[in-house]
């Protein structure tokens, strides 16, 4: 049984069909990579997975559970994080605030117990910090905690987004396109990064258009084009398909 | 005769006395006019507010100067404000009631800078939390309900003389300023999907809404009533002291009414920024700040936004209700002409100047704006236009505020670092889409 399930998931916008009944298994422990040609129906797909379109037919099952009908917030605590494809960091916040935000679905202080300072709030509170801290420390950003988000490096802030959402402590990771836009040393950092958290128990669903970063780490990868799945399998079988070939440089080629 | 006079005059004219099926078309029109009137006015406001983070990139260095606290001890600030009034009793207590109303301003403005300043709703209704909060008062701690009571179910309640029900403020004032908050949870539920100006102009109805009902919630039952307002509202008691008796005293000394109602609401000002500073460093608070600067981002970082965005709505509306618990008793009279739009606007402007998302802010801009603002009433519409020509000089001069949150001020005056040493281009591009 696949940790994500993805059956004859449909999106229309309208006339537009985004995503057309893809079926695709996300399995437990594994980086699963998602590519295409942009305007393909990636970040739609992703979006239908974290709750926050309803797709018009088909379903997505998150350990053995349909997604529907939830909100994206339950989708988090049931284990579900994700990035942005265009960074959506708390801007003004720092950067060990925007850890800790992320990690408001596993804490319970509660209203009058923020107002209290009870001893659980203080203790949880401290805890989060600690944790938080960890997880800055694991994207290389400890340093930085204090700083704003907006003042950080690009590279940077697509970082600390990615150690927001490990705040959750998610068992599926979602990454939109988190290479884009960082150099050939931040695309290393990255791709060994991306190795650590699947070798860490959580496993990666990653939408990316830098072949040399979806080549080297995934153990799957589907092809979207116009919205449909035209490939699927290890990296070197994908590589070598006429379809996915012809949808990526045209048919002539 | 000028336009607008005309239009008053229509207004007041034709339709005026003219009420159709229970429904007043004259009051119909007055409400749309005046939504005309203040939307536009508070639309300036938004822009101005806008343009003030415009204004501060180019002088971003400028601004950036640290700002120092002067009254940063709370201590001095707390012996200041408990010694104060006893000074300003020797010159014969005129200045006692200025500043117990600069205080109720002050107590709002704290209140209302937690759903605009923290959480980033921008709500131009908060006037209809003072309201309601008055109203509970004025209404339980009066002869209105016992009144009421009577013309309604006179077989079974008996005329009742004297004012009606006496309940000990330990009890009225957290009554009034839940049901304040159960107010805002109500209006904040319809207004959950909407965002910026959308939601400042639902805000804005919602408390115009507010006003007119206040008005018109006399017949069939008479629960308000109507335009005249609730009059011989009791002062506030506990135990067996009354605060507006005028025999009280402390050995030879007289205690005059105001000077309770001073210290009533200092304690409620003491209590409301212990209760919002803790929140504010709180898991909540996190989760508000969150919501203001990215709402999307919030709900998928796993915050219930819906639930918190009604809590901001609550905790603000709870701290607005209690200051009009307090104005009812103060003043022994409300009638809906007290909870005017303007009062809104007046609020809104003191969290504004006085630097959003900061407590000491918002209590100093209702000191900066309310004071003066009170002391010209004699200058009626007149004060309007020099309160206008001090907010743009302020907009101009200082557009973070008087003591902006280190946040806020960091936000307006750092030169946002790539760590190429080279300004951030988007980052710039982002703040001028603001």
């Amino acid at each position: 049984m696949a940790l994500l399930q993805l059956s004859q998931l449909t999106k229309a916008f309208g006339g537009l069909v985004a995503v057309k009944e893809l079926d695709l298994e996300v399995e437990e422990g594994q980086i699963t990579s998602l590519i295409g040609p942009n305007g393909a129906g990636k970040t739609t797909a992703f979006n239908m997975v974290t709750a926050f379109y309803a797709p018009t037919s088909g379903s997505v099952i998150f350990e053995g559970k349909p997604v529907s009908g939830l909100k994206p917030h339950d989708v988090t605590s049931r284990g579900i994080a994700r990035t942005f494809q265009n960074i959506r960091l708390f801007a003004n916040m720092s950067a060990l605030d925007n850890v800790l935000v992320g990690r408001h679905c596993r804490m319970h202080a509660t209203y009058w117990g923020s107002v209290l300072r009870t001893p659980f709030e203080r203790r949880e509170e401290a805890a989060a910090i600690e944790i938080a801290r960890g997880h800055l420390d694991a994207v290389g950003l400890l340093q930085r905690q204090y700083d704003l988000a907006r003042n950080l490096p690009y590279g940077s802030q697509r970082r600390l987004e990615i150690a927001r959402a490990l705040a959750s402590e998610p068992r599926l990771l979602l990454l939109d396109e988190p290479a884009a836009g960082t150099n050939t040393q931040e695309k290393v950092e990255l791709a060994k990064l991306i190795r650590e958290i699947r070798d860490g128990g959580i496993t990666i669903f990653l939408i990316e258009h830098d072949m040399k970063v979806v080549m080297g780490i995934s153990d799957k990868i589907a092809v979207l084009d116009y919205g449909e799945k035209i490939a699927e399998g290890a990296p070197q079988e994908v590589r070598q398909d006429q379809r996915v070939i012809e949808a990526y440089l045209g048919k002539s080629a | 005769m000028n336009a607008l006079q005309a239009l008053e005059a229509l207004l007041h004219g034709p339709f005026g006395d003219f009420p159709v099926g229970g429904l007043n078309f004259g009051a119909v029109l007055v409400l749309a006019w005046q939504i005309v009137v203040f939307g536009g006015l508070a639309l300036g406001i938004r822009t101005l507010v806008r343009r003030r983070i415009r204004i501060s990139i180019p002088h971003a260095q400028a601004v950036g100067r640290a700002v120092r606290r002067p009254l940063g001890d709370v201590r001095v600030l707390l012996a200041v404000a408990v010694v104060l009034p006893l000074a300003e009793m020797l010159t014969g207590g005129y200045y006692l009631t200025v500043t117990y109303n600069v205080e109720l301003y002050v107590l709002l403005a704290i209140g209302l800078n937690i759903v605009v300043g923290y959480t980033g709703l921008l709500d131009l209704g908060y006037v209809a939390f003072f309201a309601v909060g008055a109203y509970v008062y004025g209404i339980f701690a009066s002869p209105q309900l016992g009144q009421t009571a009577h013309a309604t179910f006179h077989f079974l309640v008996p005329a009742s003389q004297g004012p009606g029900v006496h309940i000990s403020m330990l009890v009225m004032l957290p009554v009034a300023g839940f049901a304040a908050a159960l107010f805002g949870v109500l209006i904040g539920i319809p207004t959950l999907r909407l965002r910026g100006d959308y939601l400042a102009i639902v805000t804005l109805g919602f408390g115009e809404i507010t006003r007119i009902f206040a008005q018109n919630l006399d017949s069939p039952v008479n629960i308000t009533n109507g335009p005249n307002g609730v009059t011989r509202i009791d002062d506030m008691f506990i135990g067996g002291y009354s605060f507006g008796d005028i025999t009280n005293h402390i050995g030879p000394v007289s205690i005059p009414p105001f000077l309770n109602y001073y210290y009533l609401v200092l304690l409620l000002i003491v209590v409301t920024v212990f209760v919002v500073a803790r929140l504010a460093t709180s898991r909540v608070g996190r989760a508000w700040t969150a919501i203001r600067e990215d709402e999307v981002a919030a709900e998928v970082a796993g915050i219930h936004t819906r639930n918190l965005k009604l809590l901001a709505y609550a905790s603000g509306g709870f701290f607005g209700g209690m200051a009009g618990a307090v104005f009812a008793a103060g003043s022994h009279v409300i009638a809906p002409e007290s909870f005017q739009l303007f009062l809104s606007i007046l609020v809104l402007c003191m969290v504004v100047v006085g630097g959003m998302g900061s407590i000491e802010g918002a209590a100093l801009g209702a000191v900066a704006i309310g004071l003066p603002y009170f002391l010209s009433s004699q200058l009626q519409s007149l004060r309007v236009l020099i309160f206008g020509v001090i907010l743009v000089l302020m907009i101009a001069l200082r557009p973070q505020g008087l003591l902006p949150s280190r946040q806020r001020q960091r936000e307006l005056s750092e030169t946002v670092d790539d760590g190429t040493g080279a300004p951030h281009v988007e980052a710039v591009a982002d703040l001028q889409q603001v």
